[in-house]
């Protein structure tokens, strides 16, 4: 889709956690993926594989965001 | 009587449509000179309820909608964190902007952040060249 010059940018606040925190630097959004793991549980399947419970559509369209990230 | 009430409409009506293109005329000056840059954050996606991350249309108002800021053609990205991060109430360290695109499939989804150190983002580019 092409972007007219009369669109707004359109940009993402990302608030960085500290580094002397944290010890390292993240690549991601990462309170995006925090916010959705915090809103969904994580629960095992009968399979054994580990799936968020309550996947909202909210916190899944955050999760495709990050899935979808490329970084430069 | 008459004529003079008449001749002070039209003089009104008049000064009505100039005061009127005259304001039209600086809108769209002004436009020219500012662009306009929605910041999605957690929070406003944290109350988002729809499709996508957020709603960019100015139609509709709500809590969720991200925050606007009009930016003059010509500022340099890191005068324009500097605001957005003064806004938000974080220090500039801990801010990273990350563009939003349109997918394929006609979401729009957090792309790619700016990064600082591209030397196209450098004084001698206005703040327009690096985002189109």
């Amino acid at each position: 889709m092409a972007v007219r010059e009369s669109d707004p940018i359109r940009l993402y606040l990302d608030i960085l956690p500290d580094p002397s925190e944290v010890g390292y630097f993240p690549q991601f959004p990462e309170t995006l993926l925090t916010y959705t793991h915090e809103e969904n549980p994580m629960g095992r399947r009968q399979n054994g594989h580990y799936f968020p419970q309550a996947f909202r559509r909210r916190e899944a369209i955050a999760l495709r965001s990050w899935q979808g990230i490329r970084t430069k | 009587m008459v004529e003079d009430f008449s001749f002070t409409s039209l003089l009104e009506r008049g000064l009505d449509e100039e005061r009127a293109q005259m304001e039209a005329k600086g809108e769209r000056e002004e436009q020219q000179l500012l662009l306009t840059v929605k910041v999605m954050t957690d929070e406003t996606f944290s109350r988002h309820a729809g499709v996508d991350v957020a709603v960019f249309d100015e139609k509709n108002s709500s809590p969720a909608d991200p925050p606007t800021f009009r930016v003059p053609r010509h500022e340099i990205y890191s005068a324009f964190k500097s605001r957005v991060s003064q806004h938000f109430g974080y220090s500039e360290s801990r801010v990273r902007l990350w563009a939003l695109a349109d997918r394929q499939n006609r979401t729009v989804r957090v792309d790619t952040y700016i990064s600082e150190s591209d030397p196209s983002l450098s004084s001698s580019h206005g703040f327009h060249a690096d985002f189109f």
